[in-house]
C-alpha cells in the first residue's frame, strides 16, 4: 500500500491547503473564518511535515506535528478570547468595521 | 491505480474541495462544517503517509478541540439562526494573486525536487515518538507546556469582564 | 537523548517563568483591599535572573548546551542579558502608568515575564521547533498584555490585530520550518547548516524557499515593510509600556533570532538571500520614514520610526556575520535604551487615562519639565542619529558594515533616510523648546521608579555615544560565537 508518489502528492496537496488559507486571510473578513483559514494553513504545514518525515524516513516530523497542535490549539484559545472580548464592545466581527486607528 | 492511490485520491479531493468550501463559504456555519471535512481529509492523508497516531490526534484535538471552539466562538457572537452572517468578499485581486504566486512558485519547486524514498515500512509509530519527546524535544516538549500556560492565563484575562479589574 | 543533560542554559529563563508564577499567586492570596507586591516581585526576578547570566558569563556554563536545543554561547548571554534589562526598565515604567489609567493587576506582570521567557529561549535556541514554540510563548502572551485596556476599543482593536497577524505570520514561519525539514531532515541548526552547504541545485531551491517563508514569518515579528501594517495600530493602542517592551524587547529578540539562523545556519544562501534583505531593508526604511513624517499622534510617529528602524538594522545583514553581529547587536543595544526611553516619557507623564500624544501636549515642556524635556530630546536626538548621541554611533557601525560589504547604494538610501526622519524628531524637540505651553500643566508628576527607569535610558543613551568601546567589544565577543 505504500507508494512514494504519495509523498510528492501529499506536498503539492499541502501547498494548495497553505495558499487557500491565504486566500482565505487576503479574501474573508469576519475574524473567526479568518481564524478558520489559518487553520486551514496550519493543516497544510502539518501535511508538509508528516510528508517530509516520510521521505526523509524519520519521525522527527511528526512529532513536529504535534507541536503546531499546541500551538493552533493556543492561539485558537486565545483569539476566540479576543473575539469575544471585542464582541461585547461591538456588535461586529468585521475586520474592516475595527478601524478607530488611522493614520 | 491500486486500491491505495483511489483512497489517496479521495482523501485528498475531499480535503481540497472542503477546504475552498471554507474560504469561499458565504456563511459562518458552512465554513465550520467544511473545516470539519478538511480535517478528516488530512487525517486520512496522515494514515495513508504511515502516521497512524497523529491520525487520530488530529481528530481528538482538531475536530474534538479546536473546531469545537471555533462553533462556540461563532455561537457565542451570532444567533445561529441569524442569517445575516455573511461576510462581504474584499481584495479579491491582492490575495488571488498573492494566493496564485505562492502556490505556482512552490508548486514547481516541489515537483522539480526528486524527494529521497527511503523504504520504510509502515510501523506502529506511538513508541518512537514518545522517546522523541522525551529525547530530542524535550526541551520543546517542556515550552510547550508554558506556552498553554500564558495562552490560559491570556485567555482568562482578556475575556473578564470590566467590573472585575 | 543526544548532548548530556545540563539545565545551566535555562537558569535565567526558568528564574523568570518562576516568578511569573509568584506574581500570580500573590496576586491571587492578597488581600482585595491591598495592592500585590506584583512590580518589586517582577524587578526582583528579572535582576536574579540577570545575576545567572552573569554568572553562566563569568563561570563554567559558557557553551553550555542542553540537548542541542539550548546554549549559553556568548551570543545567547548577550542577548539574554539585553533583554533582561529591557524588561526590567519596562517594569519599572509600569506601575504608575497602569495606576494612573486604572489597569493595576498582577496578570500584566506574569504576562510580561512570560513574553520574557519567550525572548530568552528565542535568542539561545538551536533549533527551530523549540525557537518556534519560544516565539509563541511571547507572542501570546503580548496579545494579552496589547487587549489588556478592556474598557479602550483601541487597546482590543490592537490586541485583535496583532493576533491575527501574528497567526498568519506564524503560518508563514512554520511552513519555512517545514520545507527546512524537508531539505536536510532535521530542525537543529547545526545539522541544517550542513545540510545547507551540500545542496544540489534543485533542493537548495526549496532550501531558499524555505529561508523566504522563515523571513517573511520574521519579517512580521521586526515590522519591516510589507508586513509592517499591524505595528502603528497595535503600538497606538496597547498600554504604553507593554508598547515600550514590544518595541525593544520584541525587536531584539526577533533580530536575535533572525541573526542566529540567516547569519549563521543558512549562510552558505548568503549570496541567495542577502538581495532580498537588502531590498526588504530598502523599503523598510523609505515607507517607514516617509509614513512617520505624515504621523500627528507621538506614539503612531514613534511606531513608523521602529519599522524604520527595523530596516536600518536589516542593512547590516548584508555584511558577513561577524561584522554584522557586531554592528546588530551594538545597536539594538543603543535601540533598546532610546525607545525605552521615548515610549517610557510618554507613559509617565500618563494620568487618569490619558497621555501626551499631540505636537500641542508637549509644546513648551522645556519650561515646566526641564529635565523631563531634556531626556525626551536625547532619546529623539538618538533616534536620528547625530553625533554625540549613541544612536550615531549604532548607525555608523549598521552604515559601514554594508559598505564594507559593497553595498554602498544600500548604506547611502540609510543615511538619506536618516536625514529625512531628523525632520519628524526634531519637530518634537523644537514644540518642546520653542513653543508657548498650552494651557495648564496637567500631566501627571514623574514617579520615581519611572525616573529610574527614564535617568537609565538617557544615561546609556549618553554614555554609549561617547564611550561605546566596551559594549561594542562585548558585542563583537558575542557576535563572534555565531561563526
Amino acid at each position: 500500500m505504500e507508494n512514494p508518489a504519495f509523498v510528492h502528492h501529499a506536498v503539492v496537496l499541502s501547498l494548495i491547503l497553505f495558499a487557500l488559507g491565504t486566500l482565505g486571510v487576503f479574501l474573508r473578513r469576519n475574524v473567526i473564518t479568518v481564524l478558520m483559514c489559518v487553520e486551514l494553513m496550519l493543516n497544510g504545514v502539518n501535511l508538509a511535515f508528516v510528508a517530509f518525515s516520510r521521505a526523509q524516513g524519520t519521525l522527527d516530523g511528526q512529532v513536529l506535528v504535534f507541536f503546531v497542535m499546541v500551538v493552533a490549539a493556543a492561539e485558537a484559545a486565545v483569539g476566540l478570547a479576543i473575539v469575544i472580548a471585542l464582541h461585547r464592545h461591538r456588535d461586529t466581527l468585521d475586520l474592516d468595521a475595527f478601524n478607530l486607528m488611522k493614520g | 491505480m491500486t486500491a491505495a492511490d483511489y483512497v489517496f485520491w479521495v482523501f485528498a479531493t475531499a480535503t481540497v474541495v472542503s477546504g475552498a468550501v471554507v474560504v469561499f463559504a458565504r456563511s459562518l456555519i458552512y465554513s465550520a462544517f467544511a473545516l470539519l471535512f478538511t480535517f478528516f481529509g488530512v487525517a486520512g492523508l496522515y494514515v495513508l503517509l504511515g502516521a497512524d497516531f497523529l491520525a487520530a490526534t488530529q481528530l481528538l484535538i482538531y475536530v474534538g478541540g479546536i473546531l469545537v471552539l471555533l462553533l462556540f466562538g461563532v455561537m457565542l457572537t451570532h444567533r445561529i439562526y441569524d442569517l445575516k452572517l455573511r461576510t462581504e468578499k474584499t481584495q479579491l485581486g491582492p490575495g488571488l494573486i498573492v494566493a496564485a504566486g505562492i502556490f505556482i512558485i512552490f508548486a514547481n519547486a516541489a515537483l522539480i525536487t526528486e524527494w529521497p524514498t527511503v523504504g520504510r515500512e509502515p510501523a506502529p509509530t506511538t513508541k518512537e515518538i514518545g522517546r522523541l519527546f522525551l529525547g530530542e524535544y524535550l526541551l520543546a516538549f517542556e515550552a510547550a507546556s508554558v506556552l498553554l500556560l500564558v495562552a490560559l492565563i491570556g485567555a482568562a484575562m482578556i475575556v473578564r469582564r470590566k467590573k472585575d479589574a | 537523548m543526544s548532548g548530556e543533560l545540563d539545565l545551566r542554559p535555562l537558569v535565567p529563563a526558568i528564574i523568570v517563568g518562576v516568578t511569573g508564577l509568584v506574581v500570580l499567586l500573590a496576586q491571587a492570596f492578597t488581600p482585595k483591599d491591598r495592592r500585590a507586591p506584583s512590580a518589586p516581585l517582577s524587578l526582583t526576578g528579572l535582576l536574579a535572573a540577570l545575576a545567572a547570566v552573569w554568572l553562566l558569563a563569568s563561570g563554567g556554563g559558557r557553551g553550555a548546551v542542553l540537548a542541542n536545543a539550548v546554549s549559553a554561547d556568548a551570543y545567547s548571554l548577550f542577548f539574554q542579558a539585553l533583554l533582561l534589562g529591557i524588561a526590567a526598565v519596562a517594569v519599572l515604567l509600569s506601575p504608575s502608568y497602569l495606576r494612573a489609567n486604572g489597569l493595576d493587576r498582577g496578570e500584566y506582570y506574569a504576562l510580561l515575564l512570560f513574553s520574557v521567557v519567550g525572548m530568552l529561549g528565542l535568542v539561545s535556541s538551536l533549533e527551530l521547533v523549540s525557537m518556534f514554540v519560544a516565539l509563541e510563548i511571547m507572542s501570546i502572551a503580548l496579545y494579552g498584555m496589547a487587549g489588556l485596556y478592556r474598557s479602550r476599543m483601541e487597546s482590543q482593536e490592537a490586541a485583535l490585530k496583532y493576533f491575527v497577524t501574528g497567526a498568519f505570520s506564524s503560518a508563514f514561519f512554520l511552513y519555512g520550518v517545514a520545507l527546512l525539514y524537508g531539505v536536510s531532515g532535521s530542525t537543529s541548526l547545526d545539522r541544517l547548516e550542513w545540510a545547507v552547504s551540500t545542496l544540489t541545485t534543485d533542493s537548495a531551491a526549496l532550501a531558499l524557499l524555505g529561508a523566504g517563508m522563515l523571513l517573511v514569518g520574521f519579517g512580521f515579528k521586526i515590522a519591516s515593510v510589507p508586513f509592517h501594517m499591524w505595528a502603528p495600530d497595535v503600538y497606538e493602542g496597547a498600554p504604553t509600556p507593554a508598547t515600550a517592551l514590544m518595541s525593544a524587547g520584541v525587536k531584539a529578540a526577533a533580530f536575535g533570532a533572525l541573526l542566529r539562523v540567516f547569519g549563521s545556519a543558512l549562510h552558505a544562501l548568503a549570496g541567495e538571500w542577502q538581495p532580498l534583505v537588502a531590498s526588504l531593508a530598502v523599503i523598510t526604511m523609505v515607507v517607514g520614514n516617509l509614513a512617520a513624517l505624515a504621523q500627528g499622534n507621538l506614539k503612531r510617529m514613534l511606531a513608523f520610526s521602529s519599522v524604520a528602524h527595523a530596516g536600518y538594522v536589516l542593512t547590516a545583514l548584508v555584511a558577513s556575520p561577524g561584522q554584522a553581529g557586531e554592528a546588530v547587536l551594538f545597536y539594538l543595544v543603543v535601540y533598546g535604551a532610546v525607545n525605552l526611553g521615548a515610549f517610557g516619557t510618554i507613559a509617565a507623564l500618563s494620568r487618569e487615562g490619558r497621555e501626551p500624544l499631540s505636537l500641542g501636549d508637549v509644546a513648551g515642556m522645556a519650561e515646566r519639565r526641564p529635565a523631563l524635556a531634556a531626556a525626551l530630546a536625547v532619546f529623539l536626538v538618538s533616534l536620528t542619529g547625530i553625533p554625540v548621541t549613541a544612536g550615531f554611533v549604532g548607525k555608523f557601525y549598521l552604515f559601514n558594515a554594508a559598505v564594507t560589504a559593497g553595498w554602498v547604494g544600500l548604506a547611502l538610501v540609510g543615511v538619506l533616510m536618516s536625514v529625512v526622519s531628523a525632520y519628524y524628531y526634531l519637530r518634537v524637540v523644537v514644540a518642546m523648546y520653542m513653543r508657548d505651553p498650552l494651557g495648564e500643566d496637567t500631566w501627571a508628576r514623574v514617579s520615581p521608579s519611572a525616573t529610574v527607569a527614564l535617568a537609565l535610558s538617557a544615561v546609556i543613551t549618553l554614555v554609549l555615544g561617547i564611550y561605546p568601546a566596551p559594549v561594542l567589544t562585548l558585542a563583537r565577543i558575542a557576535a563572534r560565537s555565531l561563526l
